[in-house]
């Protein structure tokens, strides 16, 4: 049975051709132009991922509104913010709101289709028993690559696909400095060097929640960042 | 022209007081002369009233009022308190007035002669120039027939003064009957000189009748001898001498009655000649004024014109224009200026003499203006000090509220150079003011004004962001239909058009995250949180990894004052987006294969980075806006888009650091130099 993702998007151009792209993969897509008719036919079903786009009609900040009371109806249901807003405020918010990730519109429709991917395919692996072989161990670091989660310390660190992907990328070889570039590969975004700072910075941030001591990633000024052996 | 200057100029217009004030005191002097000239005519005419009940005391000879005045020249006796001595020498004639007579032509004969009167006798003096002297020789006729004076008197007789020799000499005349007589009552001396001869002599006034003319004769060797005086020779008795005119102390003494000081009086008769006098003009002045003050004053009264002469051309005789009038009959007067003070004037005011319906003779009364100057002087003090009080009031007020003024427009123009930061932006508050006057309404609308530039400024800030926000959802739709339209099957042709639709989407969307790269900087500046962190390691690790990407230009670390303290408390990721922005800057403008130095220097306080290329040098101009919003020096034909932001960034992020930047050419010229001082 195809997997079903709504689109909520005010613009019906952009709307429809990620429908049809999303076709093409075998996805069943609902568009839905406003919060009010999104949640009107999430009351009878869910989908199993929502795309939200922030401005939504006259609602300027619709799409928060809706990933808010989505979220809190469905914890587990994968959301991506799919928006022209690239500002740092924006992302933040977003994703305190609870979203899986946060895409601008720039963003390739190849890369969008492997991150959407990579999401469904993460929610899979979490619903499957953990298998040992898609472990990989970098001191206290382990990696589950299939269900895309990270450990510290045995302790779980809650990342984004994005966060994931980068932390995933420096941690394969450790003491080798990987650029802004190689990393926004990995993730498959396509964000400014700002962009890439911060996801570091929160990246940080998040170990540190679990390991103040943490400070395994270091900049290397004008290069990129790397993950120390210690 | 400065504002107070100006109103200082407007000040001058106060001085119009002292000349109001100027124009009032001529008034008043104006009335003043009136006055006097009113009073001094009733003078006039009350002393001629009283005068013109003694017909007799003036004319003694009545018939002289009666006669028609005659063309012959008249004796004028002066009276003198004089005692004459017979004996020729000028001595005692000092101090009378002299007159003379010339022969026509070449001069050969002249005569001066001065007459006075005392104690009821006449005293001539003759100077006779001759430059040969014939003595009388009795000889010869006994009557006179040298060198001679003959005196013709109103009784008729020609009386003869010869001499045989200097000395006292003997009066004949010849009577009714032909026979020489000799006339004691008349006495007079010879007296030689070096030029001719002097005769001086004493008549009693009766023997004159009341006329007298006297002739000179030059009996010269060969020719005819010559005659001059006031009668002729030949006279006869049928025409009798002119009536001799003398002053009169018996007048003198009415007038004498009516004398004040500074007030002379005179009686004139019919002739214009002066019968009595009485009183002085001159006046002490009185007044006790600054001589500068009076000088300046009396320059500012007018003065009349005409010279005032005591006495016309022939002595004793006063021949002005009032006299004439007041002769006429009608009461005349006349301003004369005073020879002996050059702002005083002197009125003069005559009054006709009338006896019986006929007019025997003026009185003239003359008086000093000095009299009610002394009035107009205290006047003109009071109101020059009062007219300097009011200047200097009014000046000063002026002056006071100029300044007010200059202070309110200043502190308007200050507040509006202030309302423009360093950066270029508007501040906010500007300082109104309350006021409802003109300054304060401008103050009002600059008030607006700035509010209007600042919003549209701000409007203009937000501008790239909000267009690279709008635009961004309709390049969306294109990005995503062109990834469409490549997963169809379409042919080779057609796939390069959608291929370089998509470079083309792609270039588009580069420059809008380049239009709000500005915006997310400062947005990322506001979420910072700086660190300690160690300047000359990051300098290090990024110059290395500069040297990677700017194959062209060797890059070059220079430091200097290494001792110097290199942790600093800032951003690292910030100072590292200023550093790409300089550097690549650099790399723009540097001629290829010419190293990008990288300079780091540590001051007391601060450290200094500094990014110098050998690239062309900055516009002098262009230096202080070259940080500014989208401001860019390059060619318009430069291959990639530069939207001017690069140095805006640099600006922000290391004003967030509490720092500058600057751009400047070497000293040397040789290239140019990017400059960030951040606080140690």
């Amino acid at each position: 049975m195809a997997r079903k993702i709504a689109i909520i998007e005010d613009e019906s151009a952009i709307a429809e051709n990620y429908r049809d792209a999303f076709r093409r993969q075998g996805y069943s897509v609902d568009i839905y132009a406003d919060r009010s008719s999104a949640l009107q036919a999430f009351k009878h079903a869910l989908p199993d991922l929502a795309i939200i786009d922030i401005g939504l009609g006259d609602e300027c900040e619709g799409g928060f509104d809706l990933c808010r009371e989505l979220r809190s109806r469905a914890p587990g249901l994968p959301i991506v913010f799919l928006t022209a807003r690239d500002s740092e405020l924006d992302v933040i918010s977003g994703l305190r709101l609870g979203a899986d990730d946060y895409l601008t519109k720039d963003i390739s429709q190849v890369h969008m289709m492997a991150r959407i991917v990579a999401l469904l395919r993460r929610i899979d692996a979490l619903k499957q028993p953990t298998q040992a072989e898609h472990i990989i161990r970098r001191g206290p670091l382990s990696i589950n690559q299939e269900r895309m989660t990270v450990h510290w310390r045995e302790q779980w660190v809650n990342l984004t696909v994005t966060e994931f992907w980068v932390v995933h990328s420096l941690s394969a070889h450790p003491g080798h400095v990987k650029n802004r570039q190689q990393l926004m590969d990995a993730a498959n975004v396509v964000l400014d060097d700002n962009t890439i700072t911060s996801h570091i910075k929160r990246i940080r941030k998040k170990f540190s929640t679990v390991d103040e001591s943490f400070d395994c990633i270091e900049t290397a000024y004008g290069l990129g960042y790397r993950w120390s052996a210690e | 022209m400065k504002l107070k200057p100006q109103l200082f100029i407007v000040s001058l217009l106060t001085l119009s007081l002292p000349w109001a004030g100027c124009q009032y005191v001529r008034e008043v002097e104006a009335a003043l002369r009136r006055g006097q000239e009113q009073s001094l005519a009733a003078t006039a005419q009350a002393i001629a009233a009283v005068l013109s009940t003694k017909p007799r005391l003036l004319y003694p000879y009545a018939e002289r009022l009666t006669t028609r005045p005659s063309a012959q020249r008249q004796l004028y006796f002066e009276h003198t308190q004089q005692v004459f001595s017979i004996d020729g020498y000028a001595d005692e004639w000092q101090d009378i007035s002299s007159n003379s007579l010339a022969m026509p032509g070449d001069g050969a004969l002249q005569v001066g002669y001065q007459a006075a009167f005392t104690q009821q006798n006449l005293y001539l003096y003759f100077r006779v120039r001759d430059r040969q002297i014939t003595y009388h020789n009795p000889a010869l006729t006994a009557l006179g027939n040298g060198d001679r004076l003959v005196l013709y008197s109103g009784n008729g007789n020609h009386y003869v003064l010869s001499t045989s020799a200097p000395g006292s000499l003997h009066v004949r005349y010849k009577d009714a009957d032909g026979d020489v007589q000799e006339e004691p009552r008349i006495k007079a001396y010879w007296q030689d000189n070096a030029d001719g001869y002097a005769v001086e002599l004493e008549l009693p006034l009766d023997l004159s009748a009341g006329r007298l003319g006297f002739y000179v004769v030059d009996a010269a060797a060969q020719e005819k001898p010559l005659t001059l005086g006031t009668v002729r020779r030949d006279s006869l008795r049928s025409s009798l001498p002119p009536w001799l005119v003398y002053e009169q102390p018996a007048v003198q003494r009415e007038l004498d009655v009516f004398s004040m000081p500074g007030l002379r009086l005179r009686v004139v008769d019919l002739q214009d000649w002066q019968l009595a006098t009485s009183g002085e003009l001159v006046t002490a002045e009185q007044s006790e004024t600054n001589w500068v003050l009076k000088k300046l004053y009396r320059a500012v009264l007018t003065t009349p014109a005409q010279n005032f002469a005591a006495v016309g051309a022939t002595a004793g005789k006063v021949e002005r224009g009032e006299v004439k009038q007041a002769l006429a009959g009608r009461p005349g007067f006349a301003w004369y200026r005073d020879p002996a003070s050059a702002n005083r004037s002197l009125l003069s005011v005559a009054a006709p003499l009338v006896s019986e319906r006929r007019i025997i003779g003026a009185v003239v009364a003359e008086q000093s203006s000095e009299q009610f100057l002394s009035f107009t002087d205290s006047a003109f003090n009071k109101l020059l000090l009062m007219s300097f009080m009011a200047f200097v009031f009014t000046g000063l007020g002026l002056l006071g509220y100029a300044s007010w003024l200059s202070w309110r427009v200043r502190g308007l123009s200050q507040s509006v150079e202030q309302m423009l930061s360093d950066d270029g932006t508007l501040k906010e508050n500007f300082p109104h003011s309350e006021a409802t006057d003109e300054i304060g309404d401008l103050s009002r609308s600059y008030e607006q004004f700035l509010q209007r530039i600042r919003e549209y400024t701000e409007y203009l800030r937000t501008l790239s962001r909000k267009l690279s926000h709008e635009l961004r959802t309709p390049l969306a739709v294109v990005h995503s239909s062109l990834d469409n339209l490549q997963t169809q099957h379409l042919d080779s042709a057609n796939l390069v058009y959608v291929q370089r639709a998509q470079q083309g989407a792609k270039r588009l969307s580069r420059i809008l995250t380049a239009m709000s790269e500005a915006s997310r900087v400062e947005e990322s500046i506001q979420s910072a949180e700086p660190e300690n962190i160690d300047l000359l390691k990051l300098l290090r690790d990024i110059s290395k990894a500069y040297q990677d990407i700017y194959l062209d230009h060797p890059i070059v670390l220079e430091q200097e004052a290494p001792q110097g303290c290199t942790s600093i408390s800032a951003v690292p990721e910030l100072i590292v987006q200023m550093l790409d922005k300089l550097v690549a800057n650099a790399a723009d403008f540097a001629p290829p294969g010419s190293a990008i130095r990288l300079r780091y220097r540590s001051e007391t306080g601060a450290v200094i980075l500094e990014v110098i290329n050998q690239g062309p040098l900055l516009p002098r101009k262009m230096q202080a806006q070259l940080f500014d919003n989208m401001v860019s020096l390059r060619r318009r034909d430069a291959a990639a888009t530069h939207l001017g932001l690069g140095l805006h960034i640099v600006r922000l992020i290391a004003e967030y650091h509490h720092g500058s930047a600057r751009g400047f050419n070497l000293a040397d010229g040789s290239g140019v130099c990017f400059q960030v001082r951040l606080p140690a």
